[in-house]
């Protein structure tokens, strides 16, 4: 549960950069269309999300990883947590 | 409790020789020193025996577990790297709870240094207030050796003396291997001193020896050593 709680931190400040990116993707599609687009939001989410993952951690917060290595958490089982809540995102997304 | 063994850790970097056939070992209740020129290596030769940074070579093992990356590592090394690595937007005592193992708990938040500090963010906090939790996180861990890469970046003399203290009092229950760009606190806290320099490892008999390798002056070690 510890663990699990932890992912979520480490995935809270990707996500919120993804879900803000994706929105804007999404007013910008309705801006054109002129009609909302779940399944693109969807899309624009899950291939911003490791983009942001790459920016808010490699490049920002580096030495956070140590924080997430500390507790047993390697590079590879956050990467994969990343693209795990990438995709459950994208299905929620696009059955909505 | 089982030794933490390195040995044929080998490191270049652009065909320079950073880290060359290094061997170190630790056990529990020792406090392991290790000192060196800016740039010598020390940061790396840390992160690699952690697990964090790969080694064109390299052999670690606690006990019979061969450690290959921080995933092997977990529960028997923890690593407290030069900067601050706390997640920001959460308070101390979430962090402490979040960290720590609950029955690790109570010693860090009974704290006195931590205690006025609990409900604060870490990003509110002073680069040694952030250091002293860290340590106390990082020493509270679970692990069985705890790796600690310039703890005294950043604290006030006080927090420095208490820090080397409450290692020197906690060392009984892990091993230790401490860097710091100040020979003085490593030496202050350390039972053996070994000195990385081109690459090497060499242990330190008598403090001497370090005016010979090149890392002291004549100067400084006779007014700090034989006054």
């Amino acid at each position: 549960m510890r663990i699990l709680k932890n992912i979520l931190i480490f995935q809270k400040k990707i996500f919120f950069i993804s879900y803000l990116t994706s929105i804007a993707i999404g007013i910008l599609g309705f801006l054109f269309t002129g009609f909302i687009n779940h399944q693109t939001i969807g899309l624009g989410f899950s291939l911003i999300v490791p983009f942001a993952q790459y920016y808010v951690y490699d490049i920002k917060n580096k030495n956070q990883y140590f924080y997430y290595y500390n507790l047993g958490l390697s590079n590879i089982m956050l990467w994969v947590s990343t693209f795990i809540t990438a995709l459950i995102n994208f299905f929620i997304l696009i059955i909505i | 409790m089982s030794k933490l063994h390195i040995d044929s850790l080998t490191k270049s970097y652009n065909n320079k020789i950073i880290l060359s056939d290094v061997f170190i070992s630790c056990k529990k209740g020792e406090i392991k020193g290790l000192i060196g020129l800016n740039g010598s290596g020390k940061s790396t030769l840390l992160k690699i025996i952690y697990g964090a940074e790969k080694a064109d070579s390299k052999f670690v093992r606690v006990g019979n577990k061969i450690i290959k990356n921080v995933y092997d590592g977990r529960n028997l090394i923890s690593y407290l790297p030069q900067d601050s690595f706390l997640p920001n937007n959460i308070s101390i005592k979430s962090l402490i709870n979040l960290f720590l193992q609950k029955e690790n708990r109570p010693i860090v938040i009974e704290n006195e240094y931590v205690k006025p500090l609990l409900n604060k963010k870490n990003q509110d906090l002073s680069g040694g207030e952030k250091r002293i939790i860290e340590i106390l996180l990082t020493i509270h861990s679970n692990a069985k050796y705890i790796l600690l890469d310039e703890p005294f970046n950043g604290v006030s003399p006080i927090i420095k003396d208490y820090i080397i203290e409450y290692i020197k009092k906690m060392k009984l229950l892990k091993g230790y291997i401490v860097t710091d760009h100040d020979y003085e606190n490593v030496i202050n806290l350390a039972d053996k001193i070994v000195y990385l320099q081109n690459g090497y490892l060499k242990e330190i008999n008598d403090k001497k020896e370090l005016v010979e390798l090149g890392y002291m002056s004549k100067t400084t070690y006779n007014t700090v050593y034989k006054t």
